[in-house]
């Protein structure tokens, strides 16, 4: 949809610059002559429409993406996506079972000098 | 005093409050943007006074219909109530006084909540009678001086 898009906004816009050049010139070109008539030709007027369709069609089709609103919804499709998104994340992974008096012990024998230092592995 | 439908909707389905500032500035960026093209335009064409805002108000709804098309695509048909809360704060389209939603609204079949007037916020919001009106007026002013 980006590139579609950008391409269909870029194009309106080079139309209505055209458009407005011509308006330019059309005014330029008719405030010198001696007829009163200082509308535009209709060409200019459905050049000028037809790019405001497409600049604006351009402009909706490249709006950034909505995002629900419900609760529910957008906690689903965090939880259907994953990521750093998500802001429960910490509760969702956390550790699994610690054996916290293996974890003393080694420590104090590691303290007292009797194991080096106990391998990261090995918990 | 019982709670209002709001506050029992709000209960019932919390509203995040992010999306929804997402969603509106989504919305008002594309109002601001299309509505000072839609002020170059009028200033090509050289409308004059009432013209010129009618110009704008047709403008608005071009851009406000592609909108909703797209939405209604986007979400499968479900509208705009899913991405909007309207202007009842986050009222349950369909419910009564004591929190059951008859029918499910039309979102029902689908399981999906859907916010009453929603499409309010589409239409009317974005600020469209506020800061886009001053950006499609400066762009009609502009280029209708530089071009007469």
């Amino acid at each position: 949809m980006g590139f579609l898009s950008r391409f269909i906004a870029l194009f309106g816009l080079v139309l209505l610059a055209h458009a407005g050049y011509s308006a330019h010139e059309h005014t330029l070109l008719y405030s010198n002559s001696n007829s009163n008539s200082t509308a535009l030709p209709h060409d200019i007027i459905i050049e000028a429409l037809a790019s405001l369709v497409l600049v604006s069609t351009g402009l909706v089709l490249g709006a950034e993406k909505l995002k629900p609103i419900s609760w529910s919804e957008w906690a689903g499709q965090i939880e259907r996506e994953g990521g750093a998104r998500n802001p429960f994340l910490r509760l969702e992974e956390r550790y699994a079972f610690w054996d916290v008096r293996a974890k003393r012990k080694e420590f104090a024998d590691w303290i007292r000098g009797d194991i080096p230092v106990p391998s990261p592995e090995k918990s | 005093m019982p709670p209002t439908k709001q506050e029992l909707s709000l209960l019932i389905n919390p509203l995040v409050p992010e999306s929804v500032q997402h969603n509106n500035r989504t919305l008002t960026s594309l109002h601001s943007l299309t509505s000072f093209l839609l002020g170059l335009t009028a200033g090509i064409l050289s409308l004059q006074s009432t013209t010129g805002f009618l110009f704008y108000l047709l403008g608005t709804v071009l851009v406000s219909g592609l909108f909703h098309i797209l939405l209604l695509y986007r979400s499968g048909g479900l509208g705009a109530g899913a991405y909007f809360a309207g202007p009842n704060g986050g009222e349950i389209e369909g419910m009564d006084e004591k929190g059951f939603v008859m029918g499910g609204g039309r979102g029902g079949g689908k399981g999906a909540v859907l916010r009453r007037g929603a499409w309010r916020d589409v239409w009317f919001g974005g600020g469209v009678l506020g800061e886009a009106l001053s950006g499609f007026v400066l762009g009609w002013a502009g280029v209708g001086g530089v071009l007469r």
